[in-house]
């Protein structure tokens, strides 16, 4: 009898020791416990001091919860642009409506009367509703298009596209910088229009630089095929069209009208998908033009030596103009010195 | 009687817990009122801030860049603001955008990624670290070092349900909900969590314990004057 009753103790502080009494201790930080699993627990704390002293540490770590502060004011203001852009599409959907219910009463009227009129009148209501996205210097954004391709948009950047892609190709058009993962529709190519200049593709990775200040257009090719179609003359309707190989940048200069090909720079994807910048040998000129639209701030050199000044390294989208500033004071054989007026930053070599 | 004294001391803290929780519910319930039938932009706001910074860091958890968590919290938002007339409506505000947050973001990831992130297998859940606890008299900067590491070395999927049990204070229904998975499920792997943490401080006390025996042991040994 004794014996059954000693291994039958053994049992169930076995059985208390192990997974089940850490769901009840779970449970109850969690506020979850039935009193069944309550007062199991209540018997394991009762039954060992270290237990009660696990307990203590356990209920002190669950309960130790600061407020987590974050700043939210840019989410906001994404949150404020989706419903601006959504007021503004739905205007010009009403509009629409509006003009469809419009014409169906004209045509009601003039269609009894004179039959030709009633071929005339709906040419006008086949217009293409556009969304148009302006992503305004120091920001990104990221949009899906109606036929899921995704975009990310770089600072400074206009991207025009439909409400719908209804014709028989996908066509948009884009004055800045901005990267795409082109959803795969053979039948419908996809048109990115840059200025006089467009991109032709049927589904792949890509980014495309096309700022109106530059001088040069810029498509790097991740996987895929994609045509780079540059106008012949300025008036001409014909294109030139060169193929892009996976894996390559294809650089067009307007002003010396060359073709340059190279591979895509180390850093591309953290460039589009991180924020992050990173730059070989480039000069302080061309990489003021880069920070004027990424941190909305104009650099001004005092001194034209500075301009041709070169730098490796690399900066984050997501930073700010005196981190950026900072880096290059302090990199500079020469003291450098600068101070900011506004959006305008002056630097000049230190007298 | 030590031992009494923290019972009493810990049902103290719990009741101010709950009075924490239940004013903070009332709160977002006069603002939901607010936003529902006046169309109150600044009530949003201080719904928005209320729980954006949370949501954006549970939706990076799965995606794991920046910039599109932030796509994702003020793209659930929006659609919140769209349908802001039916808002009041919602008994659970808070479980409501968490399951938003996530069918969102599984929308933002493409096909091989998101089968990854139902499995939860894949996720990288930022717990704030640094700030489980502060030093006090009961964890000491040795053992909150111990218990971080423990809380660290957790599978993923055990971190981030962890973290929505005790950081979100979120009820084992609504983290089932809104992470498309059982109760059961949710309810082993904060077992899981928890048996870890525990084991770590019972091994701590332990050694410290015998440590000090080792120290009675060799007194006993040192030959009297």
């Amino acid at each position: 009898m004794q014996i059954t009753s000693v291994t039958g103790v053994i049992k169930q502080s076995i059985k208390m020791d192990s997974k089940n009494i850490w769901q009840n201790v779970s449970g109850k930080l969690a506020g979850e416990n039935t009193k069944e699993q309550d007062a199991a627990l209540d018997e394991w704390l009762q039954a060992e001091k270290t237990n009660r002293n696990i307990f203590e540490r356990l209920l002190e770590i669950w309960n130790y919860n600061p407020a987590q502060v974050q700043d939210t004011s840019r989410m906001y203001q994404k949150f404020r642009n989706r419903v601006g852009q959504f007021e503004h599409t739905s205007r010009v959907h009403n509009f629409v409506s509006y003009g469809l219910r419009i014409s169906a009463i004209l045509l009601l009227l003039v269609g009894m009367t004179i039959l030709i009129q009633k071929f005339i009148l709906p040419g006008n209501e086949t217009q293409l509703a556009y969304n148009e996205i302006f992503v305004p210097k120091g920001n990104r954004t990221f949009v899906v298009l109606p036929d899921s391709t995704k975009v990310w948009i770089s600072n400074s950047t206009k991207l025009k596209y439909p409400h719908e892609f209804s014709g028989k190709t996908r066509e948009l058009f884009l004055t800045g910088e901005a990267y795409f993962e082109v959803a795969h529709n053979k039948h419908k190519p996809f048109i990115v229009n840059i200025g006089a200049n467009r991109i032709k593709v049927l589904g792949t990775k890509f980014s495309v630089t096309a700022y109106p200040e530059d001088n040069l257009v810029r498509a790097d090719l991740i996987s895929g095929k994609i045509q780079f179609d540059i106008r012949s003359g300025e008036s001409s309707k014909n294109y030139k069209s060169f193929f892009v190989t996976p894996g390559h940048s294809m650089e067009f200069n307007k002003a010396t009208n060359t073709i340059t090909d190279s591979e895509i720079p180390e850093g591309f994807y953290d460039y589009w998908l991180h924020g992050l910048y990173a730059f070989k040998n480039e000069s302080l000129e061309s990489l003021a033009r880069k920070v004027k639209r990424i941190y909305n701030v104009e650099i001004i050199f005092e001194d034209e030596y500075l301009k041709s000044k070169r730098y490796n390294g690399s900066f984050s989208v997501d930073d700010n103009i005196f981190n950026f500033i900072e880096a290059i004071k302090q990199t500079s054989v020469e003291p450098v010195e600068y101070r900011l007026d506004g959006n305008k930053l002056f630097i000049n070599l230190k007298k | 009687m030590a031992y009494y004294i923290h019972w009493r001391f810990q049902y103290f803290s719990h009741f101010y817990g709950k009075i924490g929780r239940l004013n903070q519910n009332r709160h977002i319930e006069s603002l939901l009122s607010k936003i529902s039938y006046d169309n109150d932009e600044k009530a949003f706001r201080q719904l928005f801030d209320l729980f954006a910074g949370r949501l954006f860091q549970f939706s990076k958890s799965f995606l794991k860049n920046k910039l599109l968590a932030e796509e994702v919290v003020s793209d659930v938002f929006f659609k919140l603001w769209l349908h802001r007339s039916s808002i009041a409506d919602h008994s659970n505000i808070k479980a409501y955008l968490f399951k938003a947050t996530y069918n969102t973001t599984l929308n933002y990831l493409d096909e091989v990624r998101r089968k990854k992130a139902v499995s939860l297998d894949d996720v990288e859940v930022d717990l704030g670290i640094d700030r489980i606890c502060p030093e006090t008299d009961l964890i000491n900067k040795e053992l909150k070092e111990i218990i971080e590491k423990a809380i660290e070395s957790l599978p993923p999927r055990c971190k981030l349900i962890y973290k929505m049990a005790k950081v979100e204070q979120l009820k084992y229904k609504e983290i089932a909900e809104a992470l498309d998975i059982s109760v059961k499920t949710i309810d082993h792997q904060l077992t899981i969590a928890i048996q870890k943490i525990g084991e770590v401080i019972r091994q701590y006390l332990k050694e410290n314990e015998t440590d000090g025996n080792h120290l009675v042991l060799l007194q006993l040994f040192i030959p009297g004057k």
